[in-house]
């Protein structure tokens, strides 16, 4: 294996370019300039190592690779303690191939204080890879924590109306969550006296143990994933964030939460999670039927959006707990679908909001007409949403229903049937705005995209065609990793 | 014996309790006097002569004097107060109550009273006694009393003492110190006049 | 002839002492500029007495009757050196700018100093009240400073009165103890108590005196006097309460309960997990509402004491470095924050509400992310300092036994992560209608940008930190 760190080489380049922004001088314009190229550069950069990554990676080893070990604490000796296995290196990838994109588009949005957002979105990109590639439970949950700061300050400064109070409703959830994982991460550590994940995987807790450290630490989680009955913070978030953070928010820290489960959950407290494991199918079938509803009612895009985003989390966790290896495998897949097609979804509804400063249905109508290149790409990614046949989203969809049957045939059914309901309300959304003239509204003469928007749509559109076309390619990657997850099942 | 601890001790308290009720702050001063006289009796009958007597001059002279002077200065309004503590009056009485009875309850188990001092009282006076003591092995916190009074005594000068500005006062050093030369400026008046 | 046998065993209090005494001398004969001369003079006297401590070597332990010098406590008397040193440096363009610049105030700041490490020293119930009494008549003149203020005013008096009463309770615990006991030593009251059985009475002096040190740590439910006392003192005042006597107080109570009530643990280990329970509510609950920054602080300050008991009652060496490693922390944080609050002046006067910080990321863009980490490291969040502290008391809170605290703590630390928010909302996102620009101080400045990076790379000396505690014999 080769020796020079590239894991602390992907989270250290952002650091160093939010340090670089933080000292460039100069006036206004020039800085501002400046900065989005610094950004762009330095994701791009990000990007290049992630990809070096892939390609030095090897598919067929069980064990995490890249691995980097120095202590920080010698008490249960904590350790800054870093490594990949193939299901953290697609989030990885992901991660990267969105943050350029993100701040390709930003050159366009971003009015103000862009020192301070340029920032604070390395420092996000830094700290996300953070939690991808560590393998010591304290350093997770460091990073798993650390993420709040960046994007409390996004939504809270950069945000819409209600900002303010989105972006408290926010951290004060996720902290509340994250505080019981921590004592579950004491208590973890204090019984088996060590933190390091790969030597908890082997540790065996007692089962009755097992059920207070899973629960204390699904809170956290599920406040993350959101799961249903905890998932209000994130339409308020939503709503309010600009659209890069509503891309980074859905595309890639959404699934932090999902990959806490599947990097700790299910690994270190098997027992549990098969205990809770049809708790955790009835609350995914409940977010699936139930936030599909409620997307239906919005007026919002954004918010609908939204909430369609809770529901496809559904899925996710529905797979994972599945506890079978199609399960996981769709829910994976599904997680790198919805990372790109949501965040497509976010970018398109910036890119109308950009034009008519709203986000309510009722004032578009006809779209089609005046932007007939970005209803094509719309459309698409609806598609995809929706899990048409050919776009990356009805893989994830079908695997993880395959899964899910597998075991609980009445909740299977339910989860599918959100399916349907999904149609029913993303299809509604496309009509009601692109497709029907309404009466009410003032007909707007909207411009149709420019070329780096196009360029930006096509490459997110690409990739749902190409994922939904050949899935193997993040299938075969993940498979290994996944059948390691599910060793403690016999 | 018994009988006076008895009786010193009923007076302290009951005094002690007229210097918090008693309408009339001069009263309440008097009470306090009756209060320090009759613990000073108690420091008697418990052997300690020199403190009872460090007690009378130190408390009822001094202390409990200048009270009664600044009292009389000043003409408080403690009937206004008093109405204000009223409101505080149940809580404080609980509170009282209950460390009387735990009071009590620790007293009733007590197996000794009584520690005999170890120094022989016999061959030595009391003061004697305490000097030994005060300067050898309490020596370091003998000092560092010494230290709160002069901190006090800062204290007070930080914050009574007040330059003001434009009032005339007489500098007795600056007014002897003058020269004829600093003071006085001769000036030549023309010839013409 | 014990106290002159081993004149060296005091040198460093000695030399504080002579300091204020030469200070007060000169400065009743200097003719002009006097506060910036006897702030070299308290300067150079608390130099001194530090590098006294430093180079005598440190791991000297030697001892007295009433006296003790450990390794620890001379660790413990290098950082109050140091945290006076910091005080007096960050207060001077506070001092100067509203006026209460007497020459008195680095005179009394010794005086209580040298109360301080007496309190740390003493092994003795006598000396310790002394040292107490030395160390709060100090600070009650201290409160008092702003003779002109009415809130000043208002504060002195009722700390004063409030602190006397705690002190006689303080004093009442101990001539119970020396009633059964007869002897007011450590060391013998240990003995005593492991043989005697009038347990009733002892434990009584025992909830006296830790009442008494309650107060004086500002723990629920003895709290009541902080929040005004704080509000109405002078800032840099109350830089010093907030900061020197806490680390203080708690070396002396740790003392207290580990040696002479060293067997009634099970006693006093319940009166202060009530205390813990209560002053994490207080703190937190309480702080919600405010607006008033330091009153503010002040609930942040109960809340935070709370959480630095905990590591007490676990009673193993470790738990009581993890409530060192916080009280650290907790002081370098708090004397970060509070030389912003004293930095944050407009036209010529103070700010005093929240919202007077409104736009200040715009206006000194620098200062507001240093709050912003300092603030973070408060609230507990990694990767800064408060989060490693909060994280070593809950280990301790779980090894020994007491996982329902961990979790009381953790729910209370949301809870005060809100305000801590709540400030850094009013700096970040609420509408820039007037742009306070503030006059910037180097001193505070220097002291905010040193704070703040202490939050931030205390993660990489963390390891070295801990185990350095741990090796401490407390």
């Amino acid at each position: 294996m080769i020796t020079f760190p590239l894991l602390s080489t992907i989270i250290i380049v952002p650091l160093i370019g939010a340090i670089i922004a933080f000292l460039i001088k100069g006036d206004e314009a020039n800085v501002s300039k400046n900065l989005r190229e610094l950004a762009i550069w330095t994701s791009l950069v990000v990007l290049v190592i992630s990809i070096i990554i892939l390609l030095q990676f090897d598919l067929n080893s069980q064990n995490f690779q890249f691995i980097e070990k120095k202590t920080i604490l010698s008490k249960f000796d904590i350790s800054y303690h870093l490594g990949v296995d193939s299901v953290s290196l697609i989030f990885i990838l992901l991660t990267t191939t969105l943050f350029p994109i993100c701040f390709l588009y930003s050159k366009l949005s971003i009015k103000f204080r862009t020192r301070e957002f340029v920032i604070a979105m390395l420092a996000l990109e830094a700290l996300t890879l953070g939690v991808f590639c560590s393998l010591d439970i304290v350093l997770f949950y460091i990073f798993f924590e650390s993420l709040l700061i960046p994007m409390f300050l996004i939504i809270g400064i950069w945000g819409g109306k209600n900002r303010i109070f989105s972006s408290f409703k926010f951290f004060l959830y996720t902290l509340a969550g994250s505080v019981f994982f921590l004592i579950s991460i004491i208590f973890m550590a204090y019984t088996s006296n060590t933190t390091s994940i790969p030597q908890l995987d082997n540790y065996y807790f007692d089962v009755y143990l097992q059920k207070w450290l899973w629960f204390g630490m699904f809170l956290s989680f599920a406040i993350k994933v959101p799961m249903w009955p905890f998932h209000t913070w994130l339409p308020d978030a939503h709503v309010e964030a600009p659209t890069i953070g509503s891309m980074i928010l859905a595309g890639v820290l959404l699934k932090v939460g999902a990959f806490a489960f599947l990097r700790i959950s299910l690994p270190i407290l098997p027992e549990a999670s098969i205990y809770f494991s049809s708790f955790i199918m009835t609350l995914s079938a409940i977010a699936v039927v139930y936030t599909s509803i409620v997307a239906f009612a919005q007026t919002d895009i954004k918010k609908l959006i939204a909430y369609s985003s809770v529901a496809h989390m559904g899925y996710v966790t529905a797979g994972i707990f599945s506890i079978s290896k199609i399960g996981i495998q769709g829910s994976l897949f599904q997680m790198i679908s919805h990372g790109i097609v949501s965040a497509g979804l976010f970018l398109s509804i910036g890119l109308l909001y950009e034009r008519t400063k709203s986000r309510i249905m009722d004032d578009y109508n006809l779209i089609i007409k005046s932007m007939p290149i970005f209803s094509l790409f719309f459309i698409v990614l609806v598609l995809s949403s929706v899990g048409l046949p050919g776009t990356s989203g009805f893989i994830g969809e079908l695997l993880v229903v395959i899964g899910v049957f597998k075991n609980f045939l009445i909740l299977g059914f339910i989860i599918s049937s959100g399916i349907i309901l999904g149609a029913v309300y993303m299809m509604s959304l496309v009509r009601k705005i692109i497709f029907t003239g309404s009466n009410s509204s003032t007909v707007t003469e909207l411009t149709d995209l420019n070329v780096l928007e196009i360029l930006l749509m096509l490459f997110l559109v690409f990739f749902t065609l190409l994922l939904g076309l050949f899935p193997n390619i993040i299938l075969n990657i993940t498979e290994t990793s996944v059948i390691e997850i599910l060793k403690n099942f016999n | 014996m018994i009988l006076f601890f008895f009786l010193f001790s009923a007076v302290t308290v009951l005094s002690s309790i007229a210097v918090i009720s008693s309408r009339n702050p001069v009263h309440s001063v008097f009470f306090l006097i009756l209060a320090f006289v009759n613990s000073a009796g108690i420091f008697v009958l418990a052997g300690a002569e020199f403190l009872a007597m460090i007690l009378l001059i130190v408390y009822v002279g001094a202390v409990a004097v200048l009270f009664l002077f600044v009292v009389m200065m000043l003409n408080v309004g403690v009937d206004k107060i008093k109405t204000q503590t009223r409101k505080y009056m149940l809580s404080g009485f609980l509170v009282a109550i209950i460390l009387l009875f735990e009071l009590i309850f620790s007293f009733a188990n007590l197996d000794i009273i009584i520690q005999k001092p170890e120094n022989n009282l016999e061959k030595n006076t009391n003061t004697h006694a305490l000097g030994n003591v005060l300067y050898t092995d309490y020596f370091l916190p003998f000092q560092v009393s010494g230290c709160i009074l002069l901190v006090a005594m800062l204290g007070a000068i930080i914050l009574t003492l007040r330059k003001r500005e434009g009032v005339l006062r007489q500098n007795i050093s600056e007014q002897v110190s003058r020269t004829k030369e600093d003071s006085i400026k001769i000036v030549k008046i023309g010839k013409k006049l | 002839m014990d106290a002159f046998s081993n004149l060296n065993l005091y040198l460093p209090e000695i030399i504080i002492f002579l300091g204020a005494l030469i200070s007060i001398v000169s400065g009743a004969f200097f003719k002009n500029n006097k506060y910036n001369k006897v702030l070299f003079l308290s300067f150079m006297t608390i130099t001194i007495s530090f590098s006294f401590i430093l180079f005598s070597d440190i791991s000297n332990e030697s001892s007295s009757n009433n006296f003790v010098n450990t390794t620890f406590t001379n660790i413990v008397k290098l950082f109050v050196l140091t945290l006076a040193i910091g005080v007096l440096y960050v207060s001077n363009g506070y001092i100067k700018s509203n006026k209460l610049n007497l020459f008195e105030y680095p005179i009394l700041l010794l005086f209580a100093v040298l109360g301080m490490l007496l309190m740390i020293s003493a092994n003795d119930l006598l000396f310790l009240y002394i040292s107490i009494e030395l160390q709060s008549l100090s600070l009650y003149v201290l409160v008092a400073l702003n003779r002109d203020s009415l809130k000043s005013s208002e504060a002195a008096l009722k700390y004063f009165i409030l602190g006397s009463i705690a002190s006689a309770i303080i004093l009442y615990g101990i001539s119970m103890t020396y009633s059964i006991t007869g002897t007011t030593n450590y060391n013998l009251i240990k003995e005593f108590s492991f043989t005697d059985k009038n347990t009733l009475i002892f434990s009584f002096g025992l909830i006296l005196i830790l009442s008494g040190m309650a107060f004086k740590l500002s723990a629920a439910p003895f709290h009541m006097w902080t929040p005004d006392v704080y509000e109405g003192s002078p800032s840099s005042v109350t830089t010093i309460l907030i900061t020197i006597p806490k680390v203080v107080v708690f070396v002396a109570l740790v003392k207290l309960l580990n040696e002479p009530f060293f067997y009634f643990k099970n006693l006093w280990q319940q009166i202060i997990i009530i205390i813990i329970v209560l002053s994490m509510a207080v703190g937190s609950i309480a702080a919600l509402r405010q607006e008033n920054i330091k009153r503010l602080f002040a609930y942040g300050t109960i809340a935070n004491i709370g959480y630095v008991l905990i590591g007490v009652i676990s009673n193993s060496n470790q738990g009581l470095s993890s409530s060192i490693l916080y009280l650290v922390i907790y002081t370098i944080a708090s004397l970060g924050i509070f030389s912003f609050i004293m930095m944050c002046r407009k036209e010529n006067s103070q700010v005093v509400h929240l919202q007077g910080l409104v736009g200040l990321s715009q206006s000194n863009s620098f200062a507001a992310i240093c709050m912003v980490m300092l603030l973070l490291s408060m609230a507990g969040i990694p990767p800064f300092a408060g989060f490693f502290a909060k994280f070593y008391i809950f280990i301790a809170a779980v090894e020994s036994g007491f996982l329902s605290l961990a979790i009381i703590g953790v729910i209370f630390s949301v809870i005060s992560a809100f305000y801590y928010l709540k400030i850094i909302k009013i700096m970040y996102m609420d509408s820039q209608e007037d742009i306070n620009i503030y006059e910037v101080d180097n001193k505070m400045y220097l002291m905010l940008l040193i704070t703040s990076l202490v939050m931030l790379v205390f993660i990489f000396f963390a390891n070295d930190f801990i185990n350095f505690l741990n090796k401490l014999n407390i």
